[in-house]
């Protein structure tokens, strides 16, 4: 305390100027002094302040209401300061109070002194903050509602869709099998079709039940140890037939010796036949598909690259959202999916651990990028 | 044909209703060959008659003895009654479900083999089936080799 010994001699001007109201009262609850922020803010005259008890100033009501003539009788008694309440005024005004006794030399307690801050600001943002958080958080709910109403459906609807699914299916590879007969003409040809078609919708169903679970983090994979080129290997077989159709030439580049990964094989199969699929559908016909195996510092590089329509860089962040298929693109409907592949593949992607990016130029080409880790 | 179900027709007559009728023989021998090692006796419950019609077609094709019932609380009936090999469960069915049936008939007989064939993918299932004593989990669809792997691999109900 040896700094206010300096100032003082200016502790009149540091009162007055002070932005907050400053009120000394005795005992009977008389004002023996209020400061000029006092004033400013109350709009009274000195004259019809100061010597008049506190009730005969402040508001009947507000006295009535806070108890402030009780808190000051209090820390009177007691020699405790009152820490603090809120006090509201008529028209929307808020302040902060303090009551703090003035202790004299015989450490009693002849006057306190009345602190008040005004608030009216900090009350209103802090209102309105807590109106925002509430909208928010019923948008939340609200939202969350929906979610789970979306999830109920789709789990509902691909439960639905499987059994009859089962039932299409049983016959048709009773047919394929030749157990219901031998079939002539183009029956064998239009049979194909069925089983395109109903390989799709199994495929359609499966990744609609895939996303609900990336959604709700209820993904599984089981890691072991792979080889990341068998896997590549057999994802490029699968869909050796599709690309045929299309005139295309997949090719399959591994970049010397690889070390073996750590993973799911069904789901890394997923991630290479999601891209394959996507770079076959987007590619015109005699197109180029090229994959590549890369042994990277800290992990394996896969990268799938066709000389396709390309996607707009725009789009490009985009793809990976759900139900999003890129535009400026007339499909036919047989190529046609839902936009979920992609979400599926960053998903599993990100299960392990990895990344999953894009590069790509309109009408030139894309070249998907996903990481994976070694098994240590 | 879930009538006849019902009323205990059992599709062994259907399948060599079939196999007379097809020529079976001659026109899969292969398949045939490859998943039947040994003829078993099948149950399927499932309260949709038409898995249980395609899959009893299916299965009896590839010459396996095959009856149906249509919820739980029947399954354990005609389990008693038939004395299957394996029994395909199905989870979500009335009166009593695929989870319960399955815990009940190895209450019962703690040698069942008892492969859950459901539509339901709800997360930890698989694992509340096994607990409950299945011997295996398949989703709907599936290909059929994959089931007739599964049935030939857990091999016949030796009882004692």
């Amino acid at each position: 305390m040896k700094g206010i010994e300096s100032v003082r001699e200016y502790q009149e001007d540091i009162i007055e100027s002070i932005p907050s109201t400053i009120i000394v009262l005795d005992r009977s609850l008389k004002i023996l002094y209020a400061n000029r922020n006092y004033y400013a803010k109350s709009g009274k005259k000195e004259r019809d302040v100061v010597g008049e008890r506190l009730e005969r100033v402040f508001l009947p009501m507000l006295i009535e209401k806070t108890h402030i003539d009780e808190k000051i009788r209090q820390v009177f008694e007691t020699g405790i300061p009152f820490n603090g309440d809120q006090l509201r005024y008529p028209g929307g005004l808020f302040f902060f109070y303090k009551i703090h006794p003035l202790k004299e030399v015989n450490m009693s307690i002849r006057k306190v002194v009345l602190l008040m801050e005004d608030i009216t600001e900090l009350t209103r943002l802090e209102e309105e903050l807590r109106d925002s958080y509430v909208t928010l958080e019923n948008a939340y709910a609200e939202l969350k509602e929906e979610d789970e109403a979306k999830s109920d459906f789709i789990s509902t609807a691909s439960h639905e869709l499987r059994t009859p699914l089962t039932v299409i299916n049983s016959y048709l590879e009773m047919f394929e099998e030749g157990m219901l007969g031998e079939l002539g003409g183009n029956q064998n040809e239009k049979l194909a079709i069925i089983r395109t078609q109903t390989d799709h919708m199994i495929k359609l169903v499966e990744d609609m039940l895939d996303t609900l679970r990336l959604e709700s983090r209820k993904f599984k994979i089981q890691k072991f140890s792979l080889k990341l080129e068998d896997v590549a290997k057999s994802a490029v077989d699968e869909v050796s037939r599709l690309a045929d159709l299309k005139e295309q030439t997949v090719s399959l580049n591994i970049n010397g010796e690889l070390p073996k990964l750590r993973g799911d094989r069904q789901r890394i199969k997923q991630v290479f036949g999601n891209l394959l699929t996507n770079a076959i559908k987007y590619t015109p016909e005699a197109g180029k598909i090229n994959v590549e195996l890369t042994n990277e510092n800290g992990h394996l590089l896969v990268s799938i690259s066709d000389n396709g329509i390309g996607i707009k860089e725009e789009e490009q962040e985009k793809i990976f959202e759900k139900f999003y298929t890129v535009s400026g693109k007339t499909l036919t409907r047989e190529s046609e999916r839902m936009g979920l592949g992609l979400t599926i593949a960053k998903g599993i992607v990100e299960a392990h651990g990895g990344r999953i990016w894009v590069k790509s130029t309109l009408n030139r080409g894309s070249k998907f990028y996903f990481t994976l880790p070694k098994d240590d | 044909m879930i009538g006849q179900y019902k009323n205990g027709f059992n599709f062994q007559i259907l399948s060599q209703n079939l196999f007379r009728k097809l020529k079976l023989n001659k026109v899969y021998p292969k398949q045939y060959q490859t998943y039947s090692v040994d003829i078993m006796k099948l149950l399927i419950v499932d309260d949709a008659s038409s898995v249980l019609k395609a899959l009893s077609d299916s299965l009896c094709a590839h010459g396996h003895e095959v009856y149906g019932a249509v919820n739980g609380e029947e399954a354990l009936k005609k389990y008693t009654e038939l004395n299957p090999d394996i029994v395909l469960m199905d989870v979500l069915m009335p009166k009593l479900d695929g989870v319960r049936a399955t815990r009940s008939l190895i209450e019962r007989d703690p040698e069942a083999k008892i492969i859950i064939v459901t539509a339901l993918g709800k997360r930890g299932l698989e694992n509340e089936c096994i607990a409950a004593g299945a011997s295996g989990f398949i989703m709907k669809p599936f290909k059929i080799k994959d089931l007739l792997h599964m049935i030939n691999s857990l091999g016949k109900h030796e009882r004692n």
